[in-house]
């Protein structure tokens, strides 16, 4: 399944119709590529932002957010823990965020707002939604400097998510359990 | 006299800031798509090159088509502007009956309409803010504002219209990360919530008349200092939480 590819999501979406889905982890997330000499950095600065990139990322980060879960909506209605997430960043908080990477952060408070509106649409029907900051993990796209291991992190957040309950529901936390400011 | 430089100034809110700066006297560079259509604005330009008020000069300029926003910034490299108005915006899909909302709303979302919105009020807003930022750090005032909305709020969004109200929250991000990246110059960026207008976005039913939400505006521009950078108020000067 490709987040960009509508076609994707509906196909796995039918061929999953009727299972109970008890967690959707929507984790799927671009930023402009690394590249050696800087580049990407450029991309993403206020003077030479490239708004291709900024398209692509749009259409994976916040399209595919909302698309995946609107897809499998009733599988996760069906489980017993009903539970959505998704990854997003503090780079992506208006209050938290302090680095410029202007195609990437917003990309991420246009889904932090998806997700907080979901949370108010779906809360009738048992289904909590949150969103998780993973950190500043050690991948590809945190890079190798990165201070926090895929481990720790994807730990952290499975305890805050096995702990969530429809008063969790709308809210943004770490994946240390703290809470972001939006 | 000052000048500022109004996006989507054809009608609605974006008119109404057009003909109040005029009328104080700013030179007004007012912008639209589609300039041979605009009959209110050019009415406007025209009145105002024998009224005592200030000159208003329209210009073509789609914020969705940055060809056309590099073009007229090269038309005024080096011209101080005051206030931007990044005012320019789009409802969402537009549709007879209340097809229109369906198309914003969690279960019927019309993805291929989503494009336009982001890229119009989103993606505009930060590009047209990019190619005149040197026209505003030129001038005495050195302001930046957006018009967004209270539906763009996390905190304070009820209407779950996921189209335009992710299309806000993305922008208010924008607006806030440019005002900490042009602070250091001077710069003052913030975002406003105009109201419920009586436009052709906000329906014949909105309580707000597009005089009073932008006299209010306009009141808050004027006051704006450097502390007010960042910030996201309603026209009638309440701050609005993210």
């Amino acid at each position: 399944m490709d987040v960009a590819d509508h076609a994707s999501i509906d196909a796995l979406a039918q061929k999953y119709v009727g299972t109970a889905m008890d967690v959707l982890i929507n984790n799927a997330g671009v930023s402009v590529p690394r590249s050696a000499n800087g580049e990407h950095r450029l991309k993403q600065t206020f003077g030479t932002l490239d708004y291709t990139a900024w398209d692509n990322i749009f259409q994976v980060n916040v399209k595919g957010l909302l698309k995946v879960s609107e897809a499998f909506v009733e599988n996760v209605s069906a489980s017993s823990d009903k539970t959505i997430v998704a990854l997003s960043s503090t780079m992506g908080s208006i209050q938290e965020g302090a680095l410029p990477v202007f195609l990437y952060g917003s990309s991420k408070a246009a889904g932090n707002w998806i997700i907080s509106m979901l949370a108010k649409e779906l809360k009738e029907r048992g289904i909590i939604t949150v969103s998780l900051c993973p950190g500043h993990v050690k991948t590809a796209m945190g890079g190798p400097i990165a201070p926090i291991e895929v481990d720790d992190s994807v730990a952290g957040m499975r305890k805050t998510i096995a702990g969530l309950t429809l008063d969790d529901t709308g809210s943004f936390k770490r994946f240390n359990g703290e809470t972001v400011a939006w | 006299m000052p000048t500022v430089l109004v996006t989507g100034a054809n009608r609605g809110i974006g008119l109404g800031f057009v003909r109040q700066y005029a009328t104080e006297g700013w030179e007004v560079i007012a912008c639209c798509r589609s300039p041979q259509s605009a009959d209110d604005l050019n009415a406007l330009a025209t009145q105002s090159a024998t009224s005592s008020g200030g000159r208003v000069q329209v210009e073509q300029m789609d914020v969705a088509d940055h060809a056309s926003v590099d073009a007229l910034a090269k038309k005024y490299a080096g011209k101080p502007m005051d206030v931007l108005i990044n005012n320019a915006g789009v409802p969402g899909p537009r549709g007879d009956n209340r097809e229109f909302i369906f198309k914003q709303m969690f279960g019927t979302i019309d993805y291929a309409a989503w494009d336009d919105v982001f890229r119009i009020n989103t993606m505009g807003a930060l590009k047209v803010s990019e190619a005149f930022a040197e026209n505003v750090a030129a001038s005495a005032e050195k302001k930046i504002v957006a018009v967004s909305s209270t539906m763009g709020s996390i905190q304070e969004g009820t209407m779950p219209v996921f189209i335009y109200g992710s299309s806000k929250a993305a922008s208010n991000w924008v607006v806030s990360m440019m005002a900490h990246e042009l602070k250091d110059r001077g710069i003052i960026a913030m975002t406003f919530c105009p109201g419920h207008v009586r436009t052709d976005m906000g329906g014949p039913e909105a309580p707000v008349e597009v005089e009073d939400s932008v006299s209010g505006m306009r009141k808050i521009i004027a006051g704006l200092t450097l502390d007010d950078t960042g910030s996201f108020k309603r026209f009638d000067g309440e701050t609005v939480a993210w």
